[in-house]
């Protein structure tokens, strides 16, 4: 996030109408007329990719690997139970390499969850030493109750708008 | 040489001054204006001040006027001035008089920096501002009121003894009002404070960065992408 060489934005930058970054080397390219109108049709900022890799873009094109969807298997965990061994995991990750577990807390459905894994399995110091929940006015607004009963009292809160200073600490 | 002779021989295409066209003759907003100091020549003009202070820090032997709609009568006068062809008005003796489209390469190239610098910051403002609108509340006196706020809630924040609330007016009634104590009503009053903070600050950073990028370049044909790279930030990576 320092500088702009994040690659997977600037791969939607290719194909901007107007303010597109090195259009010129790729224009010629098969399939690049179509990409463009997929890109307009939807949204500009939105990269199109079929993690199941079903649907074919129209330009040669390939997943990062760490965005891959994992293989499928069966599993006969719950979800409530699935949910509260990640959070255990990612805390106990988070405890071993001495990191801090940063949410990006939206007051929405999957957010929420996440917030509730965590309250639910770690303890309050655990979740003074280890979790900082990032939000704003928003959040507040959209689960009040939610906020008012266990965000305020039990964590440490900044402000979503400071969020690069969190990533990849 | 003609502005498009120029056009092509840079091969520039401009960014958004021919679309962000200001009628300053009647624009009902202040509109301000740069000049060149020999000449006298109209370089640019905008609805922001900060624009002509910024063009004027980064040209030589300028000089700003601001409200030029407000202070004379440009109704009366004989020109039709867009913002693409500033250059083509001088001002002589308190009046403007349109001059003959006939220049050198360089002063030409000069004149376009300045009216793309221009359009560019004055989007660079408007979007700015347009972040900074959302967290303005609009009442008199409200700024203040926050201000009260903050500063009993830190001192609850520090205070380890029994809290008399009749110390806090503010943080007691704002407690009451959510049902909740004051040690927690403090909490949710610094957590807005910083919230607001940090997002002013966001817009401060990104201010400071894009308008010393405009300031600096040179390069007409460079402008294009600072603008994209200022949305790129500010909109994909949610910067402000």
């Amino acid at each position: 996030m320092q500088e702009y060489n994040l690659i997977w934005y600037g791969a939607v930058d290719i194909f901007h109408n107007t303010r597109g970054s090195y259009t010129h080397l790729f224009q010629n390219k098969p399939g690049f007329k179509y990409t463009r109108y997929l890109i307009q049709f939807f949204a500009s900022q939105i990269s199109m990719m079929d993690r199941t890799e079903t649907i074919k873009m129209p330009i040669n094109s390939t997943i990062l690997p760490f965005l891959k969807l994992p293989q499928f298997k069966k599993v006969t965990t719950d979800l409530e139970e699935l949910c509260e061994n990640r959070a255990r995991y990612l805390l106990n990750k988070a405890i071993s390499t001495n990191r801090k577990l940063t949410i990006m807390y939206s007051g929405g459905i999957d957010s929420t969850l996440i917030m509730v894994s965590l309250l639910k399995v770690a303890t309050d110091k655990e979740l003074k030493d280890y979790v900082i929940v990032l939000l704003t006015q928003a959040s507040i607004f959209e689960n009040k109750n939610f906020f008012t009963n266990y965000i305020i009292k039990k964590c440490n809160i900044e402000s979503t708008y400071d969020f690069t200073h969190y990533l990849g600490k | 040489m003609t502005s498009e002779e120029f056009k092509n021989q840079v091969q520039y295409k401009s960014v958004i001054s021919e679309t962000n066209v200001i009628d300053i003759k009647n624009d009902p907003l202040e509109v301000h204006s740069l000049f060149d100091n020999e000449t006298n020549r109209l370089l640019a003009v905008s609805r922001w001040t900060n624009t002509i202070s910024t063009l004027n820090e980064s040209n030589e032997n300028t000089y700003a006027r601001h409200s030029i709609n407000k202070i004379f009568n440009l109704k009366s006068s004989d020109f039709e001035l867009i913002s693409t062809k500033c250059f083509l008005i001088r001002f002589y003796n308190g009046k403007f008089e349109k001059d003959e489209d006939n220049f050198t390469f360089d002063e030409l190239y000069n004149f376009h920096l300045n009216i793309e610098k221009a359009a560019v910051l004055d989007y660079l403002n408007f979007r700015i501002n347009l972040h900074r609108r959302s967290v303005l509340n609009g009442l008199f006196l409200q700024e203040s009121i926050y201000d009260f706020k903050q500063k009993e809630a830190e001192e609850i924040q520090r205070s380890s003894e029994n809290i008399d609330e009749m110390n806090f007016p503010f943080l007691r009634e704002y407690a009451e009002s959510k049902n909740i104590d004051l040690k927690t009503a403090a909490k949710e009053v610094l957590i807005q404070v910083k919230i607001y903070k940090t997002r002013l600050n966001n817009t401060e950073i990104m201010r400071l960065k894009y308008k010393n990028l405009i300031k600096e370049c040179n390069d007409i044909t460079k402008l294009n992408s600072i603008l994209s790279q200022f949305l790129r930030e500010s909109t994909m990576y949610a910067r402000i």
